[in-house]
Parts: C-alpha cells; sequence; structure tokens
C-alpha cells in the first residue's frame, strides 16, 4: 500500500513549524512517530499535501522532574515513558497506560504528542478507499450518514488513545505554542465531544509539553485496559483512577474513561460518591455503578456490542479504584 | 517529487534519488535489494518488517525513508558476518523456530534487540518483546525457547 | 545402532539459514527488469449484472500499458473438483455477473504500483445491482435470489449418505439427544501476502513464480482459463509464506498477471494487500452443523444423523470436498455403526469459501466433541471414558469400508489424561477453572482424484551424482510445513546417506515430476511414498552392480552412512560415491536415476464406499482454561496434544505443526471471526482480526504418539492439518466447566460469555 504523495518540510524549531502550519493551513499535517499518520494516509484516510516532520526539531525528547512537577517533551516516545523511574514511581496511572499501548514496536515509535492527538476512531472510518466506496462516506468523511447510528445527525467515533484518561486524571496540563502565541491548558480541555472534530487545536497550534502536577502524599492510581488481546489491540474499554487519602478517607479522586464516547469521559459522579468516603466495596460498586451510567460506547469495535463495552467500563473502572488504592503511598 | 535520500544500511552507505512518500520498507526492499525485510500487512500491526535503527526494533512500513536518514539502520542481511550466522539465526535454526520463514527476519531482529539490551530475559519478557510480531505457523512455542537458548549461550 | 539414522531425527532443512538470513526469496521479493505492476479492480457490489466496462480514461493515463477484461479472456469457467463439472462456477474475471464484493471485474497493467492504482480509479464499471442474499439458510429459501443458473435453491452442491440401520438404531437407543453447532467464518492468514510475477517471453512460453501451495493444480488452471498448452506453461513455487489451504486454488493474481503478460510481452508483477487477504481471499467455510445421536445407556454410541449446511459463498471453489471430507473423520475417530449424513454446501453473495487446514473438520469435530460431553454428563460418564468407549481401533474398517491399519487414539488419550492429571483435577477445579477434551482424526491424504487426470497422484525423481550426494526431484511444495525436509531426510535415509548429501528440486513444473500439491495432510503420505520408492529405485540400480563386485546376495547388502555393505560385516562394502561410479561404469555411462510413484487404494466418490484415505492420524487435546466471571475474559492456560501422526519422520516439526495449531485454534474458539456485514468483510486488517500473539498463547505440551502405519513411508501418517481440529472443542468444553456454559456458537467471546451467564443462572457440573 503506497503513501500518497506529499512535500515534506523539515522545520528547525517550533515557530517554524507553526508558521508552516499557518501557511499550509489544512492542507499540512504535523508527523511525529507517525504510527497513526501513516496508516490513516496509506489508506487513504488522510492525503495532506505537506508532511511537517517533527523529528529534526531538537529537545522536544525529555522527561524532566522540576521540583516534583514532571514535564514531558512532546516527541518523548511512549517506550520512553514506560522505561522511566519517574513515572512508574510517582504517576503509576500513566505507566499503566504506557506499558498496554499497542506493541512493543510501536511504543518505540509512537510519541505521547501522537498519541494526545490520536484521531478518533471507528471501523467504518479507519479503512481503505475501496471499503469506503463500497459502503459508502460517512459523517466523518463529510459523507451524511452514520454507518453506527442510521439516524444519527453526529459522528460518535472514539476516543481510544491510551495515556489520555491517565493524564486527565492526573490533572496535566499540555503547553500550546502558535505562530504568535503560547499557552497552557489543561488536557480535558483539548477535546470536543465530537468524533468528527475531536480536538480543539486550531490549525496552526501545536502541542510542546506536557506538565503533570506533583501527586499528593497518600495517593495512588491505576490504568485498566479491556483488550481481546495482550498485544497490539486498542482498549474496548478503559478506565483511569487517581486517588489520594487522608486519614483513612477518599480525599479527592479523579475517573476517567477511554473508549466508551468521542474524547474521555470524566465521571465527576463517581468521583463525589467516593470523596470523604471510606473506600469500601459498597461505595466502589457505587462509583463503577456512575461510570457504567456515563459510557457511551455505540456499535463501532467490530464484532463487541456497545451493552459489553459499558458494563465493562463498570468492571474497569472497580479494578481500577482498587488496584489505586492499594497502591497509595 | 524526488528527493536525494542517504542512508546508512548494514554499515554501508547509500546514496538514493527516492519519491518522498517511500517508507523505509519500500526503499529497502526495492530501491536497494534488501528484500529480507517483509511485508506482511504494511499498516503497523505484525512486525514482519521490523529492522533496527540505532539499535532499536522499528517497523519499516510506518517509517519514511527520508527520517531515517542518519540513523544506523541494521536489517536481517547485515546481521550475518563473514558467511558466520548470528548465534540468534543459528539457535532459530536448530530449535524448530523456523516454519514458513516468513515472519523469522523480522522477529530475529526483534530478538536481537532484546538481547542487546537484556541478556537473560525471562519467558515473559520474551512473549512481551515479541508480542508486536505475528507468526501464524509456530504458535511462537520454538521462537521463543530460540531466544532463550540463545540468551543462555551467551552468559 | 538404532533402526534409521536419519528419519526420526528433529535435523532443520539445509536450506533453512536462508531463511534465516533474509535471503530465502519469496514470490514478493522477485523481479525482473522492465517489469509492470498490475491491480485488479474488484466489485463494490455483493450482486450485480455488469452492463458495461469503460476504461478509455484509464488507458490515457500515462504509464498505463493494458487493461483486461472479462472480454479479454476466453470466457471459460475454472473450479477445483472436475469430477462434478456443474462446480466449474467461476470465471477468472467476470463476465456476465458480479457475485460477491471482491469479484475481480479487471487488471491494470502499469509501468508503476501508483499508477496502476490509480488506473483503477479511472475505470468506469456500470452495474445493474440484483438483490443479495447473506445467509445460506435464506439462500435456500424458494424465491431467495438466484445466484448461478445451474443451481436450484442455490445449492451447490449435496451428498446424502446413510450407513446401518439409522431408523431402528434411533428407536433402539436409550438416550437420543439433538444439537446445533454454529461456526464463523475465519481466514487462513499466512504471513506472506499474495504475490505472482508471471513473464510471458517471445518463444510464446508463459513462468509464474506464484504464492500457490499446489503448482501442479494453478498449472491446470492457467491452461484451463488462458488456452494454453501444458507445455507452454511453468508455473514455480519459490519460497512460500504459509498456505494452510489459501492457496490450493488458482487466484485472480496469478490469472491477471499471466493473462497481461501474455498482453503485453512483458513480466508482469502483481501483490496483494492485507485486506485483500482477509476480504477476497478465500475463507474457512461458515457451518451450521445439526447433529442428533443415540447412545446406549453405558455411553456406547449407536448412532448419529449429521446435516451439515455450508455457506460456500459465491463460488464453489473446494466446495466439493469440503462437503465430502467430514465422512471421513465422521466415521473414523469414533465407531459409530449407523450413520446418516447430509451435507449442502450452498451459494451466497459472500466472500469464497475454500479449503482451510482441516478443510470443514473442524467445524464439524466441534459439533462432536460438544455432544459427547453433553451426552457423557446426561448418562453420568466420565469425557475421558465415554471417549474411550467409542474410540476407533487399530484393524477395523469403517461403515464407509475404509480400512484402518494404525489408530493411536486410545493412547493419545491415556497420555494426555496422565499429563493433565485428569484423575485428581477433574470435577476439583476451583470455580472459574475447567478441563475439556477434543478429539480428532484426519485423513493422510485424500484418495479423491478431483481433477480425473490420468497422472499418478506424486511422483518423485532421485539422480545421484559423481560426487556420492542426489537430486530429489519432487513436485510437492514446502509452504512452511517443511516437506522439503521431510521428504530429503526420506530419501537420505532409503539412499543410506546423510541429510545434507540431498538436495531437493521442488514445487518446479517444468522440472519436477507430477504432485497434486500440499492439501488434504497428502505430502508425507504421497509424496513421502514415492520419494521413497524413487530413492529406492535408484539404490537398487547401485545395489545390483555391488552386489555382483562383492560377490554377495543383493538381499544380504545394506546402505547405511554413505556405504554399502553387507548387513553385520560392514568392512565388506564399499563407498556410496564408490557405488554410483561402478555403476555408472557397468552402465556405460547411463545416469542413475531412481523413478517413483504413489497412487492410494482407490475410493468410490460417488458411492462413498472405499479407502477415503490410506491412513488415518488421530489426536486428543486437552485444554485447562480460566475464565473471568466479571469480565468474561477466558484465559486458556494450557493445552496438552497428543497426535497419533504414526513414525515422526521429524519430531520437532511435528512438535511446530501441534504448537502452530494450538494459535490457530485458539483463535478459531475464542477470537477469530471474519465479521461479515450483507458481503462486506468489517474487519480486514491485522489489528482488527484477532489472531492470538505470544502473550496471547497457553502453555502447549506437545505430545507425539506413534503408531506406526503400513501405508507411510517408514509408518509415517499426517499431522498438518487435523492438529487444528482438537483445539477449540477441547477449549469450548473447558468453558463448560468452567462455568456450567454451554456454548453452541463459535468464537466464544467475552460478551458472548457474560450474556449467556445471564441468561442462565449458572449450573456448575461435576
Ligand atoms: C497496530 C496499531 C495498534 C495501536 N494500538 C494503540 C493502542 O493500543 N493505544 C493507543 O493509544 N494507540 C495505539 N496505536 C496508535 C499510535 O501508535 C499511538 O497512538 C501513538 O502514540 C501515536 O503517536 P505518533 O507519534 O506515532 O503519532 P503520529 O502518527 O505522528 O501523529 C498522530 C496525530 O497527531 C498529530 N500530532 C502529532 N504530534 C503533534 C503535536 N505535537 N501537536 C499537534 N499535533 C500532533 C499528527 O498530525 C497526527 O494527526 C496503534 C497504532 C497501530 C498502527
Ligand atoms: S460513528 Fe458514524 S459518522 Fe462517525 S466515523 Fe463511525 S460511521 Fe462515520
Ligand atoms: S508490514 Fe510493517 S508491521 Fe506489518
Ligand atoms: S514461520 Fe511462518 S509466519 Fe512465522
Amino acid at each position: 500500500m503506497r503513501l500518497p504523495s506529499f512535500y515534506y518540510l523539515s522545520p528547525k524549531s517550533i515557530s517554524e513549524a507553526c508558521s508552516m502550519l499557518k501557511e499550509y493551513n489544512k492542507n499540512a499535517k504535523v508527523i511525529a512517530g507517525g504510527t497513526d499518520l501513516l496508516v490513516s494516509m496509506k489508506q487513504r484516510v488522510k492525503t495532506p499535501n505537506y508532511l511537517i516532520g517533527l523529528k529534526g526539531i531538537s529537545d522536544l525528547n525529555y522527561i524532566r522532574q522540576n521540583g516534583k512537577d514532571v514535564k514531558i517533551g512532546i516527541l518523548t516516545l511512549i517506550s520512553d515513558l514506560e522505561q522511566s523511574n519517574v513515572i512508574k514511581e510517582h504517576f503509576p496511572v500513566l505507566a499503566d497506560a504506557v506499558k498496554c499501548l499497542g506493541s512493543p514496536h510501536l511504543r518505540g515509535m509512537g510519541t505521547i504528542g501522537g498519541n494526545i492527538c490520536l484521531d478518533t476512531r471507528c471501523c467504518y472510518y479507519n479503512q481503505s478507499k475501496f471499503f469506503r466506496k463500497s459502503v459508502g462516506l460517512c459523517l466523518k468523511f463529510g459523507g451524511d450518514v452514520c454507518h453506527v447510528l442510521k439516524k444519527g445527525k453526529k459522528c460518535f467515533a472514539i476516543s481510544q488513545a491510551d495515556t489520555v484518561p491517565a493524564l486527565i486524571a492526573l490533572d496535566a496540563k499540555v503547553k500550546i505554542q502558535s505562530t504568535d502565541k503560547e499557552k497552557v491548558i489543561p488536557v480535558k480541555d483539548l477535546y470536543y465531544d465530537d468524533g468528527k472534530d475531536y480536538m480543539k487545536l486550531k490549525n496552526d497550534e501545536l502541542i510542546t509539553e506536557v506538565q503533570i502536577p506533583a501527586p499528593a502524599s497518600n495517593s495512588g492510581g491505576s490504568y485498566m485496559k479491556l483488550r481481546i488481546r495482550k498485544s497490539i489491540d486498542f482498549a474496548l474499554s478503559a478506565a483511569a483512577v487517581t486517588l489520594s487519602l487522608k486519614d483513612g478517607l477518599c480525599e479527592e479522586a479523579r475517573v476517567v474513561l477511554g473508549s466508551v464516547g468521542s474524547a474521555p469521559i470524566r465521571v465527576v459522579k463517581a468521583e463525589e460518591a467516593m470523596k470523604g468516603k471510606k473506600l469500601t466495596n459498597d461505595v466502589i460498586e457505587e462509583a463503577a455503578n456512575f461510570a457504567y451510567k456515563d459510557a457511551k460506547p455505540v456499535a463501532n469495535i467490530v464484532d463487541v456490542p456497545p451493552s459489553y463495552r459499558k458494563e465493562m467500563a463498570r468492571v474497569m473502572t472497580k479494578r481500577a479504584v482498587k488496584e489505586a488504592l492499594s497502591r497509595v503511598k | 517529487m524526488k528527493k536525494l535520500i542517504e542512508l546508512k544500511v548494514n554499515g554501508e552507505e547509500y546514496e538514493i534519488a527516492a519519491d518522498v512518500n517511500r517508507t523505509l520498507l519500500e526503499v529497502l526492499r526495492e530501491e536497494l535489494g534488501f528484500t529480507g525485510s517483509k511485508e506482511a500487512c504494511d499498516l503497523g500491526a505484525c512486525g514482519a518488517c521490523t529492522v533496527l535503527m540505532d539499535g532499536r526494533p522499528v517497523l519499516s512500513c510506518l517509517t519514511l525513508a527520508i527520517e531515517a536518514q542518519g540513523k544506523d539502520i541494521l536489517t536481517i542481511e547485515g546481521l550475518a558476518k563473514e558467511g558466520e550466522l548470528h548465534p540468534l539465526q543459528k539457535s532459530f535454526v536448530d530449535h524448530g523456530a523456523i516454519q514458513c520463514g516468513f515472519c523469522t527476519p523480522g522477529m530475529i531482529m526483534t530478538g536481537k534487540a532484546l538481547l542487546d539490551r537484556n541478556l537473560s530475559p525471562t519467558e515473559d519478557e520474551i512473549r512481551e518483546a515479541i508480542s508486536g510480531n505475528l507468526c501464524r505457523c509456530t504458535g511462537y512455542v520454538k521462537i521463543i525457547e530460540a531466544v532463550k537458548v540463545t540468551a543462555e549461550q551467551q552468559t | 545402532m538404532t533402526k534409521y539414522s536419519v528419519v526420526g531425527k528433529s535435523l532443520p532443512r539445509t536450506d533453512d539459514p536462508l531463511r534465516a538470513t533474509g535471503r530465502a526469496l519469496f514470490a514478493s521479493d522477485y523481479s525482473i527488469p522492465g517489469m509492470l505492476f498490475g491491480k485488479i479492480l474488484r466489485s463494490h457490489y455483493p450482486h450485480a449484472k455488469i452492463l458495461n466496462i469503460d476504461s478509455e480514461k484509464a488507458e490515457r493515463l500515462s504509464g498505463v500499458k493494458k487493461i483486461i477484461t472479462g472480454k479479454d479472456t476466453i470466457g471459460v469457467k475454472y473450479g477445483f473438483v472436475g469430477l462434478f463439472p456443474q462446480t466449474f462456477d467461476e470465471f477468472a474475471l467476470a463476465i456476465d455477473k458480479v457475485r460477491y464484493i471482491g469479484d475481480e471485474v479487471a487488471a491494470v497493467a502499469a509501468t508503476s504500483e501508483d499508477i496502476a492504482e490509480e488506473a483503477l480509479d479511472l475505470i468506469e464499471v456500470e452495474y445493474e445491482e440484483l438483490p443479495a442474499v447473506f445467509d445460506p439458510i435464506e439462500a435456500m429459501k424458494p424465491g431467495a435470489p438466484k445466484i448461478h443458473d445451474h443451481a436450484q435453491n442455490n445449492i451447490s452442491f449435496m451428498l446424502e449418505r446413510e450407513f446401518g440401520n439409522v431408523d431402528k438404531a434411533f428407536r433402539e437407543a436409550d438416550y437420543v439427544r439433538e444439537d446445533e453447532f454454529v461456526t464463523q467464518p475465519v481466514d487462513h492468514v499466512p504471513l506472506e501476502l499474495h504475490a505472482a510475477l508471471a513473464n510471458y517471453d517471445d518463444s510464446g512460453k508463459l513462468t509464474l513464480w506464484s504464492t500457490t501451495q499446489s503448482p501442479y493444480y494453478l498449472h491446470k488452471q492457467l491452461e484451463l482459463t488462458l488456452g494454453l498448452k501444458e507445455s507452454q506453461i511453468r508455473v514455480i513455487k519459490p519460497y512460500l509464506g504459509g498456505g494452510f489451504g489459501d492457496r490450493v486454488d488458482m487466484s485472480s493474481y496469478d490469472f491477471c498477471a499471466a493473462l497481461l503478460s501474455i498482453k503485453t510481452g512483458k513480466p508482469v508483477k502483481i501483490m496483494g494487500t492485507r485486506e485483500e487477504e482477509f476480504s477476497f481471499s478465500r475463507r474457512r467455510h461458515p457451518m451450521r452443523v445439526y447433529l442428533k445421536s443415540g447412545a446406549k445407556r453405558d455411553g456406547t454410541i449407536s448412532v448419529s444423523h449429521f446435516r451439515i449446511i455450508s455457506d460456500t459463498g459465491a463460488y464453489n471453489s473446494t466446495g466439493v470436498l469440503a462437503i465430502n471430507i467430514p465422512l471421513a473423520p465422521v466415521t473414523t475417530t469414533y465407531n459409530i455403526p449407523n450413520l446418516k449424513y447430509e451435507g449442502f454446501q450452498v451459494y451466497s453473495n459472500n466472500q469464497v469459501s475454500g479449503a482451510m487446514r482441516g478443510h470443514s473438520v473442524p467445524q464439524v469435530h466441534f459439533a462432536i466433541d460438544s455432544q459427547l460431553d453433553l451426552i457423557a454428563e446426561e448418562l453420568g460418564i466420565d469425557p475421558v471414558e465415554i471417549r474411550l468407549k467409542n474410540a476407533r481401533k487399530e484393524r477395523e474398517t469403517t461403515v464407509l469400508g475404509t480400512k484402518i491399519a494404525s489408530c493411536g487414539l486410545t493412547r493419545c488419550l491415556n497420555r494426555s489424561r496422565e499429563i493433565m492429571d485428569w484423575g485428581n483435577k477433574w470435577g476439583n477445579l476451583k470455580e472459574g477453572k475447567g478441563m475439556g477434551i477434543g478429539t480428532m482424526s484426519f485423513a493422510s491424504g485424500a484418495s479423491f482424484n478431483f481433477f480425473g487426470s490420468t497422472s499418478s497422484f506424486s511422483a518423485a525423481t532421485v539422480r545421484l551424482l559423481d560426487d556420492g550426494t542426489a537430486t530429489l526431484l519432487t513436485g510437492a511444495s514446502d509452504i512452511g510445513q517443511g516437506s522439503d525436509g521431510t521428504l530429503a531426510q526420506i530419501a537420505a535415509e532409503e539412499l543410506g546417506v546423510h541429510l545434507n548429501d540431498i538436495r531437493v528440486v521442488s514445487a518446479d513444473t517444468e522440472l519436477t515430476p507430477v504432485d497434486y500439491g500440499s492439501y488434504s495432510s497428502r505430502v508425507t503420505m504421497f509424496a513421502g511414498n514415492a520419494v521413497k520408492n524413487a530413492a529406492a529405485d535408484a539404490k537398487n540400480q547401485l545395489l545390483e552392480v555391488v552386489a555382483k563386485k562383492l560377490e554377495a546376495n543383493i538381499d544380504d547388502l545394506e546402505a547405511r552412512d554413505r556405504k554399502i555393505y553387507v548387513k553385520g560385516t560392514p568392512e565388506k562394502g564399499m563407498s556410496f560415491t564408490d557405488a554410483i561410479l561402478a555403476t555408472q561404469t557397468v552402465n556405460k555411462g547411463m545416469p542413475v536415476i531412481g523413478k517413483g510413484f504413489y497412487d492410494p487404494p482407490p475410493f468410490n466418490f460417488v458411492t462413498s464406499e472405499g479407502d477415503i484415505s490410506p491412513a488415518f492420524s488421530f489426536g486428543s487435546y486437552f485444554a485447562e482454561v480460566e475464565v473471568d466471571r466479571e469480565t468474561g475474559i477466558i484465559e486458556v492456560k494450557c493445552i496438552t496434544a497428543a497426535h497419533d501422526c504414526g513414525k515422526a519422520i521429524n519430531p520437532i516439526r511435528v512438535e511446530g505443526q501441534l504448537e502452530g495449531s494450538v494459535q490457530m485454534g485458539l483463535g478459531y474458539a475464542l477470537s477469530e471471526h471474519s465479521v461479515t456485514v450483507k458481503g462486506m468483510v468489517l474487519n480486514p486488517s491485522f489489528l482488527d482480526y484477532k489472531f492470538p500473539t505470544a502473550l496471547d498463547m497457553p502453555k502447549v505440551t506437545s505430545v507425539i504418539v506413534e503408531e506406526y502405519d503400513p501405508a507411510g513411508p517408514f509408518g509415517a501418517k499426517e499431522s498438518g492439518e487435523g492438529t487444528t481440529i482438537p483445539v477449540a472443542p477441547a477449549i469450548v468444553n473447558a468453558i463448560y466447566n468452567a462455568t456450567g456454559l454451554r456454548m453452541k456458537e463459535l468464537p466464544v467471546t467475552p460478551d458472548k460469555i457474560l450474556k449467556a451467564m445471564k441468561g442462565k443462572k449458572s449450573k456448575r457440573r461435576c
């Protein structure tokens, strides 16, 4: 399968990359590890005229401890995060997530930035030209039907990036640079709940850094991912949980679901259900029940009924809370 | 649009004019004649195209040739030295780890990268390391064994 | 001294180092200067009339050299089983209609792959859509869309047989039960993609390097569809990256590359993509198996009635065989004296089904082994015991009249029972854990002459060289299973030389004697016997001369370890090399060439009587599973795979077959499914088609049981296809043991487990 043709640009700095993005506007895409973008291009899901290679920009690959906060350069490989002692030690929820992303090869190629910007997925979207021509273009391609929800007016492609629920559970922020300014926003504010326009990044904006605040003392975290095979596969349903304890009671909690909506779903009710309480099995069940309610999967993973994925949001949440609890330190 | 691309493969420098949309796999196979790296999915999900780049296993089907410039690329063809099989290659042959042999180059390159960073991997670590390499013939059993035995012989 | 010096040893193939260094050339690795690249245009409709094809725009695209459509062909249909001409139902390029999504409509040859791809978009095909049908049951109903004119009710092939007295047996049975089992379509997924490189030269000769597993068959199909003479074609199978049945049939890549090369006079190469592999190449027949059985109180099964409805998809391909082949295991694994068998191969507008490892037996044995457990439970009998009770024994004759000379089923059951500690564990496992058994028997090559050809099923020649080595020519195809090595071991043993004294030239229709190919687990038995006979012929030529020189009786001579000598007195003899030189001298320079062939015993295809295969393999697999009751995820912990393959010519390769089969069977049981909606495959990728990774594999214990069979070379039987059969039933029976859920539909995905759990207050057995 050949790649479509494109011009390849190799900026030496972020600002150069941003101006290229601005200049070519919608015709350009940045490429980091390429493990998602090149697949989409081979399938002609995306056919940018310009590819802007980020790899030539120096100093975007780092994991730095700033006091207790951590800053991660946007080209940092998933495998570097996997091996990082800082991440393992202080951010177990992220450590879990990077460990089960794709396959070892993909982790050695894919970047944290690419994962954060990972396009939403659907079994009618991540397909070849032949497939689309046979079944017809759907909303995400600018067509006028959704093959999943026949009467749907909105695309429900799913957010399946593994690090994102973990980053949101950690209250992580990203630094965004554009031609004229720089800003820092929470990861959770990056996404619309829309399968088609899933990200709030503007055309000339680049994410350059991930910032994770120091974990509270007495905290723990866990990411649970359900998949059919133990490697390669995306999640069918996933839950990221962080929590902290004070005097044996839950002080703070984050519950974020992956793969059951067009954006990661933060389940505030589940968090509330745990806060101030001792995390008994009953309390955990109750929290998990809220996760179940908030999960909104549709039938866009082949051969897996959405009802199952919804039920699994409960199970993954329950397991993640228990695991996080056992890790509190 | 063709560009001059300089690649260092198996210790040799090559300079070729290739379209910028060529993957490393295509260039290795079609331009440089290194057909040992295989294409089995072309979409990053099987590992048949694995080569080492600066010692790390990468999927050459998802690597732009133009972005492989300046890296040390090692393919399956570069592993045997002066007609002597690399111990891992020998072990694959001796332990029945090769049936059709199509996944073999990718498996061996992945296995080599593992052994280079971990002298004595456990069985679980081997399974994990090759879990992005699909094989339809062997059930992986003898492949795992071949890697394990090589590690044991090295230490 | 052991009986054999080469046979029975786990030796690598002499060319395995080439596979390890990347030097082995597979079809897609070949190129010829100046070659063109081909691509195939396929139908987007499951069923439609072709009204018009306009390729003018595409032809104008710079770099496009030729476009072919059905009109450029000679319009002859092909198929697989020549004995049933009506099943020759497929045009190499569609002419009248398209019958499934992916049906080939046109092909392009251009100076680059990109241009060929671009040209496809410019070919305009005008279709008239026809109503389509995707479920074989619907397809058989009156008024269903008619897919082929010749097929009433869309029934492509049908077989009805009765042996013994079925009605009486049911009346007299103490216990009768009926069940229905459903299996899904799955794919072979050899790692190598289809590739074909055709070169039609100025002398009018077509050479084709192809990813075929049956070059001779392909040769015949090309003769038929291109209208060429046998001598005008040469098919070469280079190194092949797996087949599993997917590559027994002619592919559109083969045909289109050939025709495009003929039309352009240039070499043409076509390579498939993984998507094409999943969506348009052959797949395993999805089947509904209705099974009614009657048993005596003591667990003796006295009668079975099978009704099989199989979805062949748009064309028959190997559909005749898919219906005939199950007759063998159904009558062989267990000794059931009364049998009714009805099989229907039904057309639909789905992807075409074809041969796949075990060819329709995994489907049927899933039913047999599942139901045996149900009967055992009902009658209060241990699952191992009910199998032992009914197991086939050696020196029996089946209801088909097939003579079973060797049978290790009982030994397999006993060995795996012991290894799994069944006696202690069965019934005592913790909640959520379970054990189960699957069994099988499989033909060591089917005795059907599909083509009605007059040549023998397998032939081989062995040529001896002055340096004491031999060149073996065999038409058999090493598709990864290692037949080049196995056949070389057979030749070396028979000649009395070392393995590395044998060079194998195989699977090249110009050079190698006829062999039907690698399917129906026939290679070791058929080609193996042919090779053994050829080697014996060459050896006998030497022995005659050596006997005279040594003044010994020819029957007293032995060839071993590169020497020919008088048995018991190795000093009295000469080296193999000297024997060759002496023979050539005595024969005035005539080369020493041994010839051999093999034909199986006769089988009557019309009555289904006789020896359906010269010998059968047997096996029993025991699985242990653990079910996560919250997620429904099933983890297969270990599988003990015991298999009677007769003499294991190369034990490590037999183990390799068992281990590989476990992976394929595991996928079949739990995760693999070519999900098809209205004829469109939804998961045509390695990402979405869940074939197990190294992390998903259970611990596998391979147990080789060697029951010598007089029909096989050195007593060998099959160990390639049958090995896949027991995996799924073993797992599914273990799931039942773990959960009390009887899953009758494959694959058993976690959502089905949860659903079943909800549906029923799970009752745990034992
Ligand atoms: C077989 C297979 C299995 C996979 N399994 C998983 C899985 O289990 N879980 C998972 O999460 N992912 C999985 N992936 C997807 C992918 O490998 C990862 O998400 C990876 O982290 C993507 O990173 P990348 O650097 O390769 O992204 P790229 O492909 O380079 O980029 C992805 C997208 O992000 C944009 N982008 C990249 N960097 C920036 C930036 N700094 N600023 C703005 N935009 C940017 C690109 O323009 C592109 O649109 C899988 C992929 C494959 C092929
Ligand atoms: S959810 Fe509907 S609109 Fe969105 S990608 Fe899938 S089919 Fe298209
Ligand atoms: S060919 Fe590169 S991963 Fe499959
Ligand atoms: S040996 Fe055939 S795919 Fe691995």
